[in-house]
C-alpha cells in the first residue's frame, strides 16, 4: 500500500482553512450551552416546580440521543419548517440561502446543553452546604447568593469537565459534513474527491484535530495542577 | 429584646424542638448546653431561618413573625437583624478575609465599598488578624478562620449573634484564642446566644445558662445556679464530668 505524502500535505493545507469553522462549531455551542445549562442546573438545584420536571425530561432525552441524530433531525425539521414559515409569512428567505453552520451550531448546542447542565448540577452539589448557610446568614437574598457565592464557586469546580465538553464538541463537529457544512474533515475530503485518496485525507484531518485537542487537554491539566495547589484544597 | 414563643420543629416524625419559649434581654449572653441531638443547633438555625420552624413566633425588637406565615421578605428582614458564627467557620472560600467581612455590608446592607473596607480592617484588628486582610480561608488556621467568622458577624452590627459550637472543630491549642475573642465581644455588650461544649468558658461568659435535652429546656439560671445549685437530676448527670474536672 502506498501513501501519498505530498497529497496528504495538500489535503492538510486545504483542511486547515476550515479550522476557524471547526473552532466556531466547538466554542459557540460551548458558550451557549454553558449559559443555558447553568440556568437548567440552577432550576433543578432549587427544585423550581414544573420547570424543574420539564428540564429533567429535556436533559434525559437529549443525553440519550447520538449527536448525529440530533444533527440530522434538526436539519430536516428546520429545512421543512423554515420554508413553510417563510411561505406563510411571505418572508423573502429560503433554507437554501441560510448558512448551514447555524443549523449545526443549534444542534450541537442542544447536545452541549444537556451535558453541561449535568456538569453544573454536579458542581452545584459539590459546593459545601455551609457556603449557602453563611451567605443567607449575612442577609443575602437567593439571587444574591447565586450571583455572589454560587457562580464564582461553581466554575472552578466545573472547569475540567467544561473543558472536556469542549474537546467532545470539537470532535463531534466532524459530523457536520452530514448536513453539508464544510469543516476540517469535510475540507480534507473535498480534496480527496478528485483522486480518491481518502486515507491521506483522513490522516490530514486527524493531524489537525490532534494538536488542537491535545492543547486544550494540556490547558485543563495545567489548570488542575494550579488549582489543586492553591484554592482547590479549601473546596474539598 | 428578643422573644421566642413556642418554637417547634420536626424532621419527618422526629420531633427536634418541642415548643421552646425564651426571652433574651439586650446585651445578655445566653449559653445553651446539652447533649448531642438535644436540638441546640436546630434551635439556633431556626432563629436565623436556616431551618424553617414548623410553629411558634419570633420577635426581634418590634418585628414579630409567625414561623408558619413568614414571607420571604419577613425572613430576609429578620435575618438581617441576626448573624451567625458556624461550627465549620464557613467563610466564603473564594474571598479574602477582609472581603468576607465586607460581603454582607456591601451586598445586603448597601454600605459603600470604602466604608465597608474600613469596617473590615477595624474588625480584623479587633480579632487580632490585622495582617491577614488579604489571606484566603485556606491560608488561615482554623482558629484564625473562626475569628474572621466572628468579625464577619460583628460587621453587620446585628441585634444578636448566634454561635453554633464555635470551637468544636478546632484543635485544643486554637480554642483559647477563639474563646478570648468571643469574651471580648461579649464584654462590649453584644447580645449573644452561644451553643458550646466548653463548660468553663460557659461558666465565665454566660449571664444565663440553659440546659436543653430532647427539644425542651430542662433547667435555666445564672451559671452559679445551674452549675452549683443544680435542681434537675438530668442536669446533674450532664454536668458531673465537668464538676469532677473542677
Amino acid at each position: 500500500m502506498d501513501f501519498d505524502f505530498p497529497f496528504m500535505f495538500k489535503a492538510l493545507a486545504a483542511a486547515l482553512q476550515y479550522l476557524p469553522t471547526t473552532l466556531l462549531l466547538g466554542f459557540l455551542p460551548l458558550i451557549l450551552g454553558s449559559v443555558i445549562g447553568l440556568v437548567i442546573a440552577l432550576v433543578r438545584f432549587y427544585k423550581i416546580p414544573v420547570l424543574s420536571t420539564f428540564f429533567k425530561w429535556f436533559v434525559t432525552i437529549f443525553k440519550a440521543i447520538p449527536v448525529i441524530l440530533i444533527l440530522l433531525v434538526t436539519y430536516i425539521i428546520s429545512s421543512d419548517m423554515l420554508d413553510q414559515m417563510a411561505k406563510s409569512w411571505s418572508w423573502d428567505i429560503s433554507f437554501k440561502n441560510i448558512d448551514r453552520r447555524w443549523v449545526a451550531i443549534f444542534a450541537l448546542t442542544l447536545y452541549a446543553t444537556s451535558g453541561l447542565s449535568e456538569i453544573f448540577r454536579g458542581a452545584l452539589s459539590a459546593i459545601p452546604k455551609g457556603q449557602f448557610d453563611a451567605a443567607y446568614s449575612i442577609g443575602l437574598s437567593r439571587a444574591q447568593v447565586i450571583r455572589r457565592v454560587v457562580i464564582p464557586q461553581v466554575f472552578p469546580i466545573a472547569f475540567p469537565m467544561i473543558n472536556s465538553t469542549l474537546i467532545s464538541l470539537i470532535k463531534a463537529s466532524s459530523l457536520v459534513s452530514m448536513v453539508s457544512v464544510v469543516d476540517i474533515l469535510n475540507g480534507a475530503l473535498i480534496e480527496a474527491n478528485v483522486n480518491y485518496r481518502f486515507l491521506e485525507a483522513y490522516v490530514a484531518a486527524s493531524l489537525i484535530y490532534w494538536p488542537v485537542c491535545a492543547a486544550l487537554e494540556g490547558l485543563s491539566s495545567g489548570y488542575e495542577r494550579y488549582f489543586s495547589r492553591s484554592k482547590r484544597r479549601s473546596f474539598a | 429584646m428578643i422573644e421566642i414563643k413556642n418554637i417547634s420543629k420536626k424532621f419527618g416524625k422526629n420531633e427536634i424542638l418541642k415548643g421552646i419559649d425564651l426571652q433574651i434581654k439586650k446585651g445578655e449572653v445566653v449559653v445553651i448546653l446539652g447533649p448531642s441531638g438535644s436540638g441546640k443547633t436546630t434551635f439556633l438555625r431556626c432563629l436565623n431561618f436556616l431551618e424553617k420552624a414548623d410553629d411558634g413566633e419570633l420577635t426581634i425588637n418590634d418585628k414579630k413573625v409567625h414561623f408558619k406565615k413568614a414571607s420571604s421578605k419577613d425572613i430576609l428582614e429578620l435575618r438581617r437583624k441576626t448573624a451567625m458564627v458556624f461550627q465549620q467557620y464557613d467563610l466564603f472560600l473564594h474571598k479574602t478575609a477582609v472581603e468576607n467581612i465586607m460581603e454582607g455590608l456591601v451586598i445586603a446592607r448597601k454600605v459603600s465599598k470604602n466604608k465597608a473596607y474600613q469596617i473590615g480592617l477595624e474588625l480584623l484588628e479587633k480579632v487580632g488578624l490585622k495582617d491577614k486582610e488579604d489571606s484566603y480561608p485556606h491560608q488561615l488556621s482554623g482558629g484564625q478562620q473562626q475569628r474572621v467568622g466572628i468579625a464577619r458577624a460583628l460587621a453587620l452590627n446585628p441585634e444578636v449573634i448566634l454561635f453554633d459550637e464555635p470551637t468544636s472543630a478546632l484543635d485544643p491549642e486554637l480554642v483559647g484564642e477563639t474563646l478570648d475573642v468571643i469574651k471580648k465581644v461579649a464584654e462590649s455588650g453584644v447580645t449573644m446566644v452561644i451553643v458550646t461544649h466548653e463548660m468553663s468558658f460557659a461558666y465565665d461568659i454566660a449571664d444565663r445558662i440553659i440546659f436543653m435535652e430532647d427539644g425542651v429546656i430542662v433547667e435555666q439560671g445564672t451559671p452559679k445556679e445551674v452549675f452549683e445549685q443544680t435542681k434537675e437530676e438530668r442536669t446533674k448527670q450532664f454536668l458531673a464530668r465537668f464538676t469532677y474536672e473542677r
